[in-house]
């Protein structure tokens, strides 16, 4: 195994190859307090890429209710419970990863779900994590039972364990946007892969025998256009954009400004150490413990950032464009109180007010002799 | 009694049998019963002569046992152990069913079966302990019969479900010159054929054999099945099989509708069709040949795997398998309930093949 650094683990780990990162990576962020699993994303991909023969169980882009919602079953909790000791210090990683915890004659530890892990996409669905019983609630903030929901789609790791478990060499990370492909041509169907990936992103087509993967919709993405999911999510809780190394981090670079500036967007189980590409903003609602385990040490001071969004023009702008544009956003401005965004090519894509105006009418109108509704 | 004992040998009594101190009478308290036996006291006969007596007869007793007991362990004299492949000549085709009676004539033998374990993931136990190969060659071909020890018979593929399997390798150069056993070197490739239960067994309609193991399974439509034209849904279905439609040599194999004309690689082989060929030139480089030229068939007998699988002769001389060369072969096997697949397998070590001229 070759040593390679991993800046969201804060240390140099194991890993099956070289680092080799590439020449710009796809990244996105996704805010969980504004998700709705209204599960449009869900569709949006099922229907451009997964309606065919042996598709009918997939879906690349999923919505799942957290704590008690998974897809396959388990999921996460099987391997956080397989993996051992996960302790933070100082922001470094003193756990260890899926591939320093590989038994031996292994590339790493996972597991192979099983057929019937995948038939309940919707099991734990608005499941809180405690019984909401008489005089208690579910406010935002105060909660004392709590839920979320996690819209997950393959992470285009920099490390991944797909790529990593498969003997054959069939997966590629592409040099010009760090997508993660499964050649077709070229997979047998081992399903290494799906053992490997501990976020269930590669999925075995039984009619065809090969297995398929979220493809971030490349062909979209090479024409400067964000996937299907973040296009049509109704939320407008996603954003596309390209992520560097903290070294390399841009103000100007909307992921950036989240991910390393602000730190607000965290990676999903950090602790795995593939160093995934989608980064969350956590929700505010939930117990520190959980978020640390699910989001990495930074998830508490992620929240109070988040918090103090209303009062900083900047983060709040930024917010603001998500879902504003089809358009890769790969540079954004506020100037007073407009955010601007523009895309690959330096083209300006939109401009949007950071607080939209508000216009609060008499709640009678005298001219119709009607009551009028004030709709935000 | 002791005292009139006194007076006998001087040699200590657990050295010799006691003797009858008077020469005259035995006595059954002082001359044990085993001796008795063995020389039974005659009047007048001397200490020396009754000594010589028992020793004599011990003797003889330890002689008579040791040749019954030779001659109950001898083994019969061991047949020369199979220590290579020998293709037994048939004037016509060789069977693929492995229980036909020509089988019976082709000296099998039992190669060792080892876990492949140098590169990840490796397979960690060694399941079956041998594979017993025979082989048979007629006018265009080589047909291997492979038999082993698999209790669970695994004829699908599936999430999480593997096929059992079985391949033949013969080194791409026929002679004696051969490259690593586990899947050649990069300027020495190996040639392998596989079998799979799966492909063997699959199924022909793929929506009856989904309903079959989801019958609760509601799909609201494929995309493709709204197409009137049958060249045209067929065509759509490719595009909504990736694999397929990238011509991917595994999917040929799968339950799938052939593709139309001018779409999708090479047209699936007819049903029950089950081998693969492939060409490797180390770890992770097996590469489907696009046309396979073997076939096989595997039939089952208790808690064993009979495969055949038939290997045309090569043409040129210089390319194995040749008639009248001596080469190698190895073999491998996957057992699908142990989720053997692609590395995860046993192996054997090259063995020496011998075909006929
Ligand atoms: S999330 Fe899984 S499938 Fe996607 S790149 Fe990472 S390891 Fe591979
Ligand atoms: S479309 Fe957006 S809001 Fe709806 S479930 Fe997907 S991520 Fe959540």
């Amino acid at each position: 195994m070759a040593r390679v650094f991993n800046h969201q683990l804060g240390r140099v780990m194991s890993y099956w190859f070289p680092e080799n990162r590439p020449e710009r990576q796809f990244a996105a962020v996704f805010d969980t307090n504004k998700c709705i699993a209204c599960q449009t994303c869900s569709l949006a991909c099922k229907t451009t890429w997964t309606s065919g023969r042996g598709q009918e169980y997939m879906l690349w882009n999923n919505v799942e209710t957290k704590p008690y919602g998974f897809y396959p079953i388990g999921w996460d909790a099987r391997l956080l419970e397989a993996l051992g000791p996960q302790a933070w210090k100082d922001g470094v990683y003193e756990g260890r990863t899926i591939f320093e915890a590989a038994p031996a004659g292994e590339r790493l530890i996972g597991f192979a779900p099983e057929e019937l892990d995948y038939a309940h996409p919707n099991l734990g669905e608005d499941e809180s994590a405690a019984a909401v019983d008489k005089g208690a609630h579910l406010i935002a903030g105060r909660a004392n039972a709590w839920m979320f929901y996690a819209a997950r789609i393959c992470n285009h790791c920099t490390y991944p364990a797909c790529l990593a478990s498969c003997p054959r060499g069939s997966i590629y990370k592409r040099r010009e946007d760090g997508i993660v492909l499964i050649d077709q041509g070229r997979c047998r169907g081992y399903q290494e892969c799906v053992r490997g990936c501990p976020y269930k992103k590669t999925f075995f087509n039984p009619v065809t025998r090969t297995s398929e993967k979220c493809i971030a919709c490349f062909p979209k993405i090479e024409r400067g256009l964000q996937p299907q999911c973040f296009a049509n999510c109704i939320g407008k809780i996603r954003s596309q954009g390209w992520v560097s190394t903290p070294d390399a981090a841009r103000e100007d670079n909307p992921i950036d400004y989240l991910v390393h500036v602000r730190k607000v967007a965290l990676p999903l189980y950090p602790q795995f150490g593939l160093e995934p590409n989608v980064y969350y903003v956590p929700p505010v609602h939930v117990p520190a413990p959980f978020l640390v385990q699910m989001f990495g040490p930074g998830a508490p001071a992620a929240i109070e950032t988040y918090r103090s969004a209303a009062h900083d023009r900047t983060l709040a702008g930024l917010f603001t464009l998500f879902g504003c544009t089809e358009s890769t956003i790969a540079r954004f401005a506020v100037r007073g109180d407009t955010a601007i965004a523009w895309g690959n090519d330096g083209e300006e894509l939109v401009r949007v007010p950071v607080r939209e105006p508000v216009t609060i009418r008499a709640p009678w109108d005298e001219s119709l002799a009607v009551p009028r509704w004030n709709i935000p | 009694m002791r005292t009139v004992l006194g007076t006998r040998s001087k040699i200590p009594l657990r050295f010799w049998p006691p003797i009858h101190p008077h020469r005259r009478r035995c006595s059954s308290l002082t001359y044990v019963r085993v001796c008795s036996l063995l020389a039974p006291c005659r009047r007048g006969a001397s200490a020396a002569r009754i000594r010589k007596t028992i020793f004599s007869r011990v003797l003889a007793a330890f002689a008579l046992s040791a040749a019954v007991s030779c001659a109950k362990k001898a083994p019969p004299p061991p047949p020369p152990p199979v220590t290579e492949v020998q293709a037994g000549a048939v004037p016509d085709r060789a069977p693929l069913d492995g229980l036909d009676a020509a089988w019976d004539a082709a000296p099998e033998m039992a190669v060792p079966l080892l876990a492949q374990d140098v590169v990840e993931p490796k397979q960690a136990v060694a399941g079956t302990p041998t594979i017993g190969v025979r082989a048979l060659i007629d006018g265009g071909r080589v047909v291997f019969r492979l038999e082993w020890t698999d209790g669970t018979e695994d004829r699908e593929v599936g999430l999480g479900r593997f096929s059992d399997a079985v391949a033949v390798q013969l080194p791409v150069a026929a002679g004696g010159d051969v490259p690593s056993a586990q899947m050649g070197e990069p300027d020495k490739p190996v040639r392998i054929s596989l079998w799979k239960a799966a492909w063997q067994d699959r199924p022909a309609d793929v929506g009856a054999e989904q309903a079959g193991r989801h019958p609760n399974a509601a799909i609201d439509h494929y995309p493709f099945a709204a197409a009137a034209d049958p060249a045209v849904r067929e065509a759509m279905e490719v595009r909504y099989a990736p694999a397929r439609a990238a011509g991917n040599p595994v999917t040929v194999m799968a339950p799938l509708p052939g593709p139309p004309p001018g779409h999708g690689g090479p047209p699936p082989p007819p049903p029950g069709f089950a081998v693969q060929d492939a060409v490797a030139r180390g770890f992770g480089t097996l590469t489907a040949l696009p046309q396979p030229a073997s076939e096989g068939h595997g039939v089952r007998r208790g808690e064993r795997w009979i495969v055949t699988i038939a290997i045309p002769l090569a043409a040129a001389p210089e390319e194995a398998p040749a008639r009248g060369r001596r080469t190698y072969a190895a073999f491998a096997v996957w057992d699908g309930s142990a989720r053997n697949v692609g590395a995860r397998k046993l192996r054997t070590n090259w063995v020496p093949l011998v075909l006929p001229p």
